[in-house]
Formats: C-alpha cells, sequence, structure tokens
C-alpha cells in the first residue's frame, strides 16, 4: 500500500481528501502544518507528499527547502497542491522541484487521485 | 471687466508682460518710425540703428509670443525675450555712452546669463527685467538726451542690477523650497502607492485562497457523493446534487475569472514564450468544451488547413485560454447549430475564426464585446450565464501577443463570428 503524506491547514479538505485516498487505496497521513508534516516525513518515509502553500507559521516554500536539505527524505516526489495561485509563488516551488503545482478547485478527488496514480508510476 | 487695484499682482509675470507690451512696443515703434521720419535726433554719434532696426523683427516675434504664450512653449518665449532684451541693451549701451562704457560691459554679462536663469527659474523673470527695462529706456530717452547727466547713468545701471540679483536669488530659493515640497509629496505619493499594492495583493490573495478553499470542499464532496463514496443518494437527489456542482463551478469560474483580470490589470502576467502549435492548442480547447456542446445538443468542429502550421511564438497557456474563452462564449450562446473553428494564413499573421449559429450581435453590443463586466442586452439572452470577463481577459491576453481580436455579426439571430489575429514570430 502507497503512503501518502498530506500537509493541509484546512480541516475539512484534509478529512475530504483522507476520506477519498483512503477509499481510492493509499494509506494517508494528514499533518496540519510544516514542522508537524517534517516530522511525519521522516518517520513514515511516504511514497508521495501533497502540500499545501499557505499554512500556518512556516509556508510550503519553507517546507520544501526543509525537505531538500534531508538527505533522507529529500528525494520523495512533491506535489503543491494550493489555491494559492501567485505566479511568483508558482515558480519557486518549481524551483524546489515540486512535480507539479495543482490548483485545488480545478480538481476534483477522483482527478486528484489519477494524477497521484500518474506521479506515482 | 473692470479689476480693482489691489487686485494687481505686481508679482506676476501677467503684470510685467502688459507693461512690456504696452508701453515699449508701442514707445519703440514710435522711436523706429520717429528716427526714420528725424522728428528725433540723436546726439551721441555713432549711433548703431542697425542694431536697433535689427532688433524690429525679434521684439515684434516676443510681442507675438508673448500675447500667444498658451500655445507657445513657455521657456522657448522667454528665451526670445531675453535675447530682444540683449539686443536692446547693446545698442542702449553705446547710444549711452560715458560712464554705461565702464558698466556697460559687468551689465550685458549679466543679462547675457538671463536665459541661462530663465530655463533654470520661473518664468517671472525675465519679464520683470523686460518691464523694468522698459520703463528705464524711457525714462533714458525723456530726460537724457537734454542733461546726459551722469548720476542718472548710474542709477540706469545699478537699479536693474540690484533687481536681477535680488530676483534671481529670491527665484532660485523659491525654486528649492518647491523642489524639496514636491519631493516630500512625492515621498507621501510613492508610500501610499506601495500600501495600495500591498492591499491589492493581498485582495489577490485572500479572493483566491479564501473564497476558493469553501468552494473546493463543496466540489468534492459532491462530486464525491455523486460518485456514490457515501452510498448511493436516493435518485430524486441525483439532478439537485448536479445542479449544486454545476452552480458551484460557475462560481469556481468567475473566481478565477476575477483573478485573472485582477492579475492583467496589475500587469502581474508574465509570459512564457515558446514554439507552440495552434492546431494542438485548438484541438485540447476542443477536447475541453466537446462536453459543453453535446450537452446543448449542438456540433462543435474544428476544420483544420490541409497543410499543419508552423509552431509560433506564444504564450501557450495564454492563447489557449483566449481561444477557450472565445470558444466557451461562441457555444454559450448557440442553441441551435453549432460552432465552428477555423484557421486562416495570409502571409505574416495567422487566423482564428471561430463561427456559431447563435444569437447574433447588435452594433452596439459588437461594440462593447471586449470590455470587462459588459454582456448583450438585459433580457435579451435568457440562457446567459457569467459576467462576460471572458471576452475581455480573451481580449487582453491577445493584445499582450500584440495580436487582435473582434467580432462581427450580421444582427440579431444571424449568428456571430469572432476573430483572433496573431502576429507571426
Amino acid at each position: 500500500m502507497k503512503k501518502i503524506l498530506l500537509i493541509e491547514d484546512e480541516k475539512i479538505l484534509a478529512e475530504m481528501y483522507r476520506d477519498k485516498f483512503s477509499q481510492a487505496g493509499f494509506e494517508v497521513f494528514l499533518a496540519f502544518e510544516s514542522r508537524e508534516g517534517l516530522k511525519i516525513a521522516k518517520k513514515e518515509k511516504p511514497d508521495l507528499i501533497i502540500l499545501d502553500i499557505l499554512l500556518p507559521r512556516e509556508n510550503g516554500i519553507v517546507f520544501l527547502t526543509w525537505l531538500r536539505k534531508n538527505s533522507k527524505i529529500s528525494s520523495i516526489p512533491v506535489v503543491a497542491f494550493s489555491n494559492y495561485d501567485d505566479p511568483v509563488t508558482k515558480k519557486e516551488a518549481a524551483k524546489l522541484g515540486v512535480k507539479d503545482y495543482l490548483i485545488k478547485t480545478n480538481y476534483t478527488p477522483q482527478e486528484i487521485v489519477e494524477k497521484i496514480k500518474t506521479y506515482l508510476k | 471687466m473692470a479689476r480693482k487695484l489691489s487686485q494687481v499682482n505686481i508679482f506676476s509675470r501677467r503684470f510685467y508682460e502688459k507693461i512690456t507690451i504696452g508701453i515699449f512696443g508701442p514707445f519703440y515703434i514710435f522711436f523706429l518710425i520717429g528716427i526714420n521720419f528725424k522728428w528725433i535726433t540723436l546726439t551721441q554719434e555713432p549711433f548703431p540703428r542697425y542694431i536697433l532696426l535689427g532688433s524690429a523683427p525679434f521684439i515684434l516675434i516676443s510681442l507675438y509670443l508673448t500675447s500667444r504664450m498658451k500655445i507657445f512653449p513657455q521657456r522657448m518665449g522667454d528665451c526670445v525675450q531675453v535675447i530682444v532684451w540683449i539686443l536692446i541693451l547693446s545698442s542702449a549701451n553705446t547710444y549711452w555712452g560715458g560712464p554705461m562704457r565702464v558698466y556697460g560691459p559687468l551689465f550685458i554679462t549679466f543679462i547675457l546669463l538671463i536665459p541661462f536663469f530663465a530655463l533654470l527659474l520661473d518664468s517671472f523673470l525675465p519679464y520683470f527685467i523686460g518691464g523694468t527695462l522698459s520703463i528705464l529706456l524711457i525714462l533714458d530717452f525723456l530726460f537724457l538726451e537734454p542733461i546726459s547727466s551722469l548720476s542718472i547713468f548710474q542709477l540706469i545701471s545699478i537699479v536693474p542690477t540690484i533687481f536681477v540679483i535680488a530676483f534671481i536669488s529670491s527665484s532660485l530659493i523659491q525654486r528649492i523650497l518647491t523642489e524639496q515640497q514636491i519631493k516630500q509629496r512625492l515621498q507621501i505619493a510613492y508610500a501610499e502607492l506601495k500600501k495600495l499594492d500591498v492591499a491589492k495583493s493581498e485582495f489577490i490573495s485572500i479572493a483566491s485562497h479564501q473564497l476558493r478553499t469553501p468552494l473546493t470542499a463543496i466540489k468534492g464532496y459532491i462530486s464525491m457523493i455523486l460518485e456514490k463514496i457515501y452510498g448511493k443518494p436516493p435518485e430524486k437527489m441525483e439532478k439537485p446534487l448536479k445542479n449544486i456542482y454545476a452552480s458551484n463551478e460557475r462560481l469556481i469560474k468567475l473566481v478565477n475569472d476575477i483573478l485573472d483580470v485582477s492579475r492583467i490589470e496589475a500587469g502581474r502576467l508574465e509570459m512564457e514564450l515558446e514554439k507552440s502549435s495552434l492546431e494542438e492548442i485548438i484541438d485540447s480547447v476542443i477536447e475541453e468544451l466537446k462536453e459543453e456542446a453535446k450537452k446543448k445538443d449542438i456540433y462543435l468542429k474544428f476544420e483544420k488547413l490541409e497543410k499543419p502550421l508552423l509552431k509560433i511564438l506564444i504564450d501557450r497557456n495564454k492563447i489557449r485560454q483566449a481561444i477557450l474563452n472565445v470558444v466557451d462564449n461562441a457555444i454559450r450562446y448557440t442553441e441551435h447549430g453549432g460552432v465552428t473553428v477555423k484557421i486562416q494564413n495570409p502571409k505574416t499573421k495567422i487566423q482564428i475564426i471561430v463561427s456559431d449559429t447563435g444569437v447574433g450581435m447588435t452594433k452596439y453590443e459588437l461594440s462593447k464585446m471586449f470590455e470587462s463586466f459588459s454582456r448583450g442586452a438585459a433580457g435579451t439572452r435568457l440562457y446567459t450565464e457569467g459576467v462576460g470577463l471572458g471576452l475581455y481577459i480573451a481580449r487582453r491576453l491577445i493584445e499582450l501577443h500584440h495580436g487582435k481580436i473582434w467580432a462581427e455579426s450580421k444582427g440579431k439571430g444571424k449568428g456571430s463570428t469572432f476573430y483572433i489575429e496573431l502576429p507571426i514570430k
């Protein structure tokens, strides 16, 4: 069973995606902020991280820089997943090697699952 | 309109203009005529008549320009004036003789600097000097010719010198003070603008994040309910659920459009140019919108050219969005028949032509088509939705590529044709 870490501060959205991802056969870990996310990433070594960008305290970009510095987890693929689509932030995320930058409202959970499957191939 | 004496501002440029034009002008003309007809005899020789006569056109031009100052660049007018006063002074200097030969060079040097001051300072100064000298010259001719007194010569040369110094220094001080004030105001305005810019960016972020978050939840949950993840919903509920989903999609689209518009208007759109195939872009647009057309039971087709087009340098996503918006608009306003997309390739341009068999447009609607927040006349389009940002966004995106977008229609009920024209790069 593939492990997915979802870092998402909006509780409703986090629960919704957890429902969908579990139903689609993934093992889902939830984190509500960057530090917690980093801890879980180190512990669980997920196959994919789905990362919200606007997070309380350190944002998703900061999380990415932390992740890339830590050699044990730096190779985990990350998909930025946010409703914040500022071009500058998008570029920064791209520089830090995200697989994709998805705008949440543009996809149904089912479409996200399909995307995740292609990323995990 | 009579003006009270107290209303006359002796520090105004107009005041001295009036003195120059009103007193000196007629006097000078009279003087020239006087010499010519020997009404006036000049005691001191050699009198450089050619200078006086030569300055006449300058005087006239200067007077003309002064009276028409509003349409003539001010500084140029000032310079012409100053040249005229130099000529007058040099003639007066020779004529005066005596002590003016001592003070003269100094005085003239000073006067020669006036064009620079005139350029540097506000233009009040040359007029002041002009006005003062007019009076002095008249005094000169009235009193000096018979008596030829030294003390008056000195007075004549000293008085304007003092005036000139006083006015230059006061004008300089004034100028420095004004500059400081302007700087301060600019700084305040700049700070205000920065604040507004931050507020706008914040708005964009709030609009995108805060509005989209609940929209995402609605979209996600409804889609999951429709996928029967939470069990099979009663059949009766399927349609309402689909309607909620569709309405939510409209809201999402609206938020996206508003974001696009605010970005375009804040000049925050960056161009990412790459060689792209228009056919591929149009194919993907058709792919995305064919469901929409199918739902309305209308056709949506793309008539390709026999020979495929060369790839052109464009921002793929922006051109795609522009074409998508135009085709989406065509589908929205078509109830029977359908929408056809074609490409034309005259020499240095590429035209994408989107024609529909829809409701058509009046001339007035055509003229408003590509503005923000406009749409067809109220009530005439019962099936419309959205606020009409799509075509405006399309226009701005096409304009970013130095292209053109326009629409034609033979009138109501006769369909419309939209043209997107891109230069080949």
